[in-house]
């Protein structure tokens, strides 16, 4: 029984450990629009793709890119985000980001909502992220 | 016979008189279009870039579904006015000219400025017009549809910041990822003008 729950914590922990999710943030912004950024670091010696973020906090999340060529920003959606084999992604301001829609109520300076982050072939990740304002 | 000639050729030449009148006017109302001059919706009525001769003038073009380029913009240039004096921030206004009309509204527009400094004023205009006036000047936006996305279209558009003196010359372009104390060197540079 004993070895078996080590063997338990011993999976979890594999799953967790295979995508680290850090500076996860929600840009707080007036409207009802906004984007989060996130950094994911694959630890795993395969790609990891992320492939939709959910949560409940907003009606859409979407994953985008922004594209500045010539003083021109373009914005994209995104099918997927692949993350290659042990290394990082950052999801941060001017390039990839996760859009967010219709925001169902203000969000609080400083709060932590919750985001699901769905990869392929991996369980959910459920993280939370904080809503700042950035200085600039 | 010589009657008929002389009768067609008056003709001919009345109707090249005013053919070329007509041309002549059509030009001269391209080459008097100011864009400068060119009346907008604003959080102080009806207004054009113009209007604001005296201050120093900074120019925006942005939308409000952009999540991050334009209020980057928007709070970079809040911190720059915060950092001068009351009496330089009297000298300064920033227009942010609303390039998606069709979604943003002024009521929307001055709401959502409302976020950031005090002197940055929405200006808002019919599509056309924001066209017109986007093309006199020299800045690109273009509308494109994104059928992946629930936002239905984005707008992509030109990123710089227009600096124009208190005479409403147009000094230079000041390009995206500018820090706000490089827009209060510019800033300050202008109000050392005579």
């Amino acid at each position: 029984m004993k070895y078996f729950l080590l063997l338990t914590l011993f999976v979890q922990s594999t799953i967790a450990n295979e995508i680290d999710v850090s500076n996860a943030s929600i840009r707080l912004l007036p409207g009802t629009t906004t984007a989060a950024f996130l950094t994911l670091e694959n630890k795993t010696d395969k790609e990891i793709v992320l492939e939709k973020v959910s949560g409940d906090f907003a009606e859409t999340f979407e994953l985008h890119d922004m594209v500045m060529e010539a003083g021109r920003m373009q914005m994209r959606p995104l099918q997927s985000i692949i993350i290659a084999a042990k290394s990082k992604v950052d999801l941060k301001h001017g390039g990839k980001h996760i859009m967010i829609f219709n925001i169902k109520k203000p969000l609080t300076e400083k709060q932590e909502y919750p985001l699901n982050l769905h990869f392929k072939n991996l369980p959910i990740k459920k993280i939370k992220a904080q809503a700042i304002k950035p200085v600039f | 016979m010589k009657t008929k000639t002389l009768f067609l050729n008056v003709l001919f030449a009345t109707f090249l008189a005013f053919a070329l009148y007509y041309s002549y006017q059509k030009g001269e109302e391209k080459r008097s279009y100011n864009p400068y001059q060119v009346q907008f919706e604003t959080s102080l009525g009806k207004k054009s870039i113009a209007d604001f001769q005296g201050k120093t003038v900074l120019i925006y073009f942005g939308f409000l579904s952009c999540p991050d380029v334009c209020p980057t913009t928007l709070q970079t240039v809040t911190s720059a006015f915060k950092k001068l004096s009351i009496e330089e921030q009297n000298k300064v206004v920033m227009l942010f000219i609303d390039l998606d009309p069709e979604r943003d509204k002024l009521e929307n527009l001055k709401n959502y400025l409302s976020n950031f400094h005090s002197n940055i004023i929405p200006f808002s205009a019919d599509l056309k017009t924001v066209k017109e006036v986007t093309k006199a000047i020299g800045i690109f936006f273009e509308k494109v549809p994104l059928k992946e996305s629930k936002m239905g279209y984005t707008i992509d558009h030109s990123t710089g910041l227009l600096l124009l003196s208190k005479t409403g010359e147009l000094i230079t372009n000041i390009n995206h990822g500018a820090t706000s104390a490089e827009i209060v060197a510019y800033l300050k540079d202008e109000f050392k003008k005579p």
